[in-house]
């Protein structure tokens, strides 16, 4: 009998810390329920020939799909709203402040676009080696909240995560400092 | 011939949750004072003045730390895993005595704060790093008031309760 060597200091548990913003300047969104959940997928095109019918001889890369999903805590905050609804217009700011959906038809995401930083807790603040850094991520903009007796109200965002056009190649994340 | 020897299991948890408590609750205790100082009354929190890790201790000086496992929960089913990686529940209870009702409360509040603060999403590493342990608060509890007196109103009682948080400690530990 054998065992794999597993190297328990390379574990981690713990919640996320959520910045969003311009880059460099993200702002803390606070508190945030049900996990952060990130998302990555290399969309693949099968590469076919009619000599062997539908067997796959190749899969090449066709795109690239990245979203990041986490509930907010803070709705009482209108800025939290305009995170969650870019295209939503914020005047103010806070809780005094206010949200307004008018008519965007048009609105870009790409244009609203900023850096979202996930930090784990347990590193500390210094300490980026757990971060996850997306350089142009935009909210879907589609949520609902829920106000009851029994449970919290919250919003539930779902970042789209478009390629950074800055560099070449494009690039999406990365993990670590 | 067991497939593996040397595990340290509950034992680690114990020790882990120990020493670091040890070396932080003073400091713990005091920030919680400062912090509640403005809002709330002011009352005299003394660090522990003994930990233990067994029940029934006799004889001990309070406020006195007890460290409890209750079980271990290998969560092989659920986890699937090719390690250690399980949950033991763990109990941390913190004694208290005092003459006055009023402040042993309070000082049991004060020890849930820095209890709390401490240890929620604690992340521990062995001296030999073969285990790591994450801290998941699930509870806390307090006990009613006793008294070693006849009646509460005997100038002479003293009085005694418990605060307690229950833990879920995330155990990951290498088999070789």
């Amino acid at each position: 009998m054998s065992q794999a060597i597993v190297t328990t200091s390379n574990m981690e548990l713990t919640p996320m810390i959520v910045k969003f913003g311009t880059s460099g300047s993200e702002v803390d969104l606070g508190g945030s329920l049900g996990n952060v959940v990130i998302s990555a997928k290399y969309s693949k095109a099968n590469i076919l020939a009619d000599q062997s019918g539908t067997t796959i001889r190749d899969r090449r890369v066709s795109g690239v799909e990245v979203t990041v999903t986490t509930e907010l805590a803070e709705i009482q905050s209108k800025d939290i709203w305009k995170v969650v609804f870019p295209h939503a217009t914020l005047s103010g700011t806070g809780t005094s402040g206010t949200i307004t959906f008018n008519q965007n038809i048009g609105d870009s995401d790409l244009s609203n676009a900023k850096s979202l930083v996930l930090h784990p807790e347990s590193k500390g603040a210094l300490d980026l080696s757990g971060d996850y850094t997306f350089w142009k991520a935009v909210a879907s903009a589609e949520s609902s909240i829920t106000y009851g007796p029994t449970e919290q109200a919250k919003l539930k965002i779902v970042w789209n995560i478009l390629p950074d056009e800055s560099v070449t190649p494009n690039r999406f994340f990365k993990y670590g400092t | 011939m067991p497939s593996s020897i040397g595990l340290q299991l509950v034992e680690s948890d114990v020790y882990l949750i120990k020493n670091y408590l040890t070396t932080n609750m003073a400091a713990a205790l005091l920030q919680v004072g400062a912090a509640h100082a403005s809002t709330y009354p002011v009352v005299a929190v003394d660090p522990p003045a003994d930990y233990f890790i067994y029940q029934r201790a006799k004889a001990y000086r309070t406020p006195a730390v007890f460290i409890i496992p209750e079980r271990m929960d290998f969560k092989k089913r659920e986890r699937g895993q090719n390690h250690i990686n399980a949950e033991t529940r763990l109990n941390v209870t913190v004694v208290i005595e005092d003459k006055d009702a009023e402040r042993i409360y309070l000082k049991a509040y004060r020890y849930q704060a820095a209890l709390v603060g401490l240890l929620d999403q604690a992340s521990l590493t062995s001296g030999d790093g073969k285990v790591k342990i994450v801290v998941v608060i699930e509870n806390a509890q307090f006990s009613p008031l006793y008294s070693d007196a006849k009646s509460p109103d005997d100038p002479r009682a003293i009085f005694r309760k418990e605060v307690s948080v229950e833990l879920a400690v995330q155990h990951y530990e290498s088999l070789i």
